[in-house]
């Protein structure tokens, strides 16, 4: 039983995943990758043991959204002076620190027990796809994506945008106007 | 135009402007003045020869005629659309990224004001970067996605 004996070794090794953060909700994800820090894929799982794998995420700096969540989500800080409260948006953070709201989020969804700050060191975080070779060299698996990354309508073909069906016909006493003058505003 | 040119409207021989019916599929009121019947797909087209500009309708047939799937309201093709069906919410714009009126689409007014929501998704996600209209400060647009300040990252929509 060579197979049984490969799932142990890969059950008991810490195993290196990749994840592409394109276009993904940065919350949703964070919910999906702790999953794989702490070891809750594993069957052996347990909350006092430390079986959590690493997690390599590239990309960072192109996370998603919901609707206008980068205003509206705020961080909030207090330093403990008189008049040391701070509140930042979103999109203010992630301007200083493509890698910081990721970060935040997976932080924040982690159990509060001293494991902790070893499962963040296992979370490799990556603001594009320039990863370094020794940490790269490390990666066997990725992680599914969890959101389809939309098409844009420049990216179709003419020949597809020519062949989809209509949904409906120009009117008999319609007048186009293809090099139509911009509306003044 | 220049101060030059000599535009020939089609209205200028017309002593009583206001006795002429103004189609309603019309942009601007100017060009769709019209003496003869009109029952025809047309084209605008303007040509400038030296400093004269001449505008006038050419008859076209539709390029769409054997690809519409049926001639009536999106309600009877129960369509499940999200914005991001953009080949779709691009048939119910102008090359210039404003939408197309009630009666040119013949979709219904629960439809039309759906789209509207669609496509304003669909934007402001910048799925249709060829499609949007013009700033109104009049400065280029760069790229799909606006550059200012949270505009500028990836958002998605339920
Ligand atoms: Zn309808």
């Amino acid at each position: 039983m060579a197979h049984n004996r490969v799932l142990q070794w890969s059950t008991m090794a810490r195993t290196w995943w990749l994840f592409d953060a394109q276009h993904q909700c940065a919350f949703r994800s964070a919910s999906m990758l702790i999953k794989y820090l702490q070891g809750k894929h594993k069957p052996i799982y347990h909350p006092l043991s430390d079986v959590g794998d690493h997690v390599v995420v590239i990309n960072t700096a192109d996370v998603a959204m919901r609707e206008d969540y980068w205003r509206k989500f705020k961080y909030f800080h207090h330093t403990r002076y008189p008049g040391g409260f701070s509140v930042t948006s979103a999109w203010r953070l992630h301007e200083l620190d493509p890698t910081k709201v990721l970060h935040k989020a997976i932080y924040s969804r982690l159990p509060g027990n001293l494991l902790r700050p070893n499962m963040m060191r296992r979370l490799h975080l990556y603001p594009n796809e320039n990863v370094p070779t020794e940490i790269l060299a490390n990666v066997s698996d990725q992680i599914q994506q969890i959101q389809p990354i939309p098409k844009r309508l420049d990216q179709y073909t003419e020949e597809e945008l020519a062949s989809f069906p209509k949904v409906f016909d120009w009117p008999e006493d319609h007048v186009r106007d293809p090099g139509q003058t911009k509306r003044k505003r | 135009m220049a101060a030059s040119s000599a535009v020939r409207h089609f209205c200028r021989n017309i002593p009583n402007i206001a006795k002429i019916r103004i189609p309603l599929s019309t942009s601007s009121p100017l060009r769709e003045i019209h003496t003869s019947t009109r029952c025809n797909l047309r084209e605008i087209k303007e040509e400038t020869q030296a400093d004269i500009t001449v505008v006038e309708g050419i008859k076209v047939k539709s390029d769409r005629a054997d690809n519409v799937i049926k001639d009536t309201c999106l309600c009877k093709l129960e369509l499940d659309m999200k914005y991001t069906d953009v080949l779709i919410l691009s048939q119910f714009l102008r090359p210039d990224g404003c939408m197309l009126p009630r009666h040119v689409t013949g979709v219904c007014a629960y439809q039309q004001k759906n789209l509207k929501k669609l496509i304003h998704k669909a934007q402001r996600a910048g799925l249709m970067p060829n499609l949007r209209p013009d700033r109104r400060d009049g400065k280029q647009r760069q790229g799909p996605m606006s550059s200012w300040k949270w505009k500028k990252y990836n958002v998605y929509f339920e």
